[in-house]
């Protein structure tokens, strides 16, 4: 049985109908823990080699390679690849329009977290 | 499930990713290099004062490449991760010594009279605060220590016998001492 691509597994989620203060202010694309668990990490360092990444979250190359592509086509990451010796490094960084989404997402999801203590 | 339990979730996977990058290497290496650096070089300005001098000019940077081999190891990937808390580490620790030592010295060039033994102790008081700094933002040992250094720095003259030696042992002890209980106590948790 062919196995079903990454993002089928987790797919982000829509808002709801209805949507309580914050939830429209959520970045779709970092409504998945894996990115926003990358976007954390590489929001405090310069750049982060991607098996650093995958040992720090604990997710599978494949996975996490997937999740790692669409921010860098959203235009919140910048990739540079090397090669350490004879060894190929694939190492990413955050950029300004990342560093500012990440912001927006984690003021709504404080937002939202507020609105539903209330 | 709510999106706010969604939302719980996702927080909790991150924060287990941030724990894992934060785990931090055992620092007791460390410690014992700065305070081997520390007595030897203190006991050296009573016995040897010459020799106590040149010592405490070269030494650290031995020390200092055992902190930084220490303090940057690879924590989980296959290199060290260099985040906006260590380099205010390295800031805090770096630069702050650095500074007291080169206020010290020039308050030395401004000031004839704190020439000679009086200028260590100004070095010794400036690192005594750049200590209690540090046990503000880093590590809670220094809360105590830094104080005690600059007592100690300001009571030098008052002690009649092998005062450095005396203000090395408590620099020393407070560095190590610490660790070694907090290892103890690790590993009683760990055999529990």
């Amino acid at each position: 049985m062919p196995k079903p691509p990454p993002d089928a597994l987790s797919p982000a989620r829509p808002p709801p109908a209805e949507a309580p203060p914050g939830l429209d202010g959520l970045d779709p694309l970092l409504q998945h823990r894996s990115r926003l668990g990358a976007m954390v990490l590489l929001s405090t360092a310069d750049s982060i080699a991607f098996s650093h990444l995958r040992d720090l979250l604990q997710e599978t190359d494949g996975n996490l390679g997937a999740q790692l592509r669409k921010l860098e086509e959203a235009g919140y990451l910048a990739v540079t690849k090397q090669f350490v010796g004879r060894k190929p490094v694939t190492r990413y960084a955050i950029v300004p329009a990342g560093q500012a989404a990440l912001r927006g997402h984690l003021r709504a999801m404080e937002a939202l977290i507020k609105s539903a203590k209330v | 499930m709510t999106d706010v339990a969604q939302i719980g979730e996702d927080l909790a996977f991150v924060k287990q990713a941030v724990r894992r990058r934060d785990r931090r290497p055992d620092l007791f290496p460390v410690y014992v290099a700065w305070a081997s650096y520390v007595l030897v070089g203190y006991v050296l300005l009573d016995l040897r004062p010459d020799w106590g001098g040149t010592f405490l000019a070269l030494a650290w940077i031995p020390a200092a490449l055992v902190a930084w081999r220490f303090r940057h190891r690879p924590t989980g990937g296959d290199e060290p991760l260099y985040t906006a808390d260590d380099r205010r580490a390295g800031l805090h620790w770096g630069g702050g010594i650095g500074l007291a030592i080169l206020a010290g010295l020039g308050l030395q060039f401004v000031l004839p009279h704190l020439r000679g033994p009086a200028g260590g102790q100004v070095i010794v008081v400036l690192i005594g605060v750049v200590y209690f700094l540090g046990g503000v933002h880093f590590d809670r040992r220094f809360l105590w220590l830094g104080p005690a250094m600059i007592v100690g720095g300001l009571s030098i003259s008052a002690i009649p016998t092998l005062p450095w030696t005396c203000l090395g042992l408590l620099v020393a002890g407070g560095l190590v001492l610490p660790s070694l209980f907090k290892r103890g106590g690790a590993r009683a948790q760990a055999a529990a």
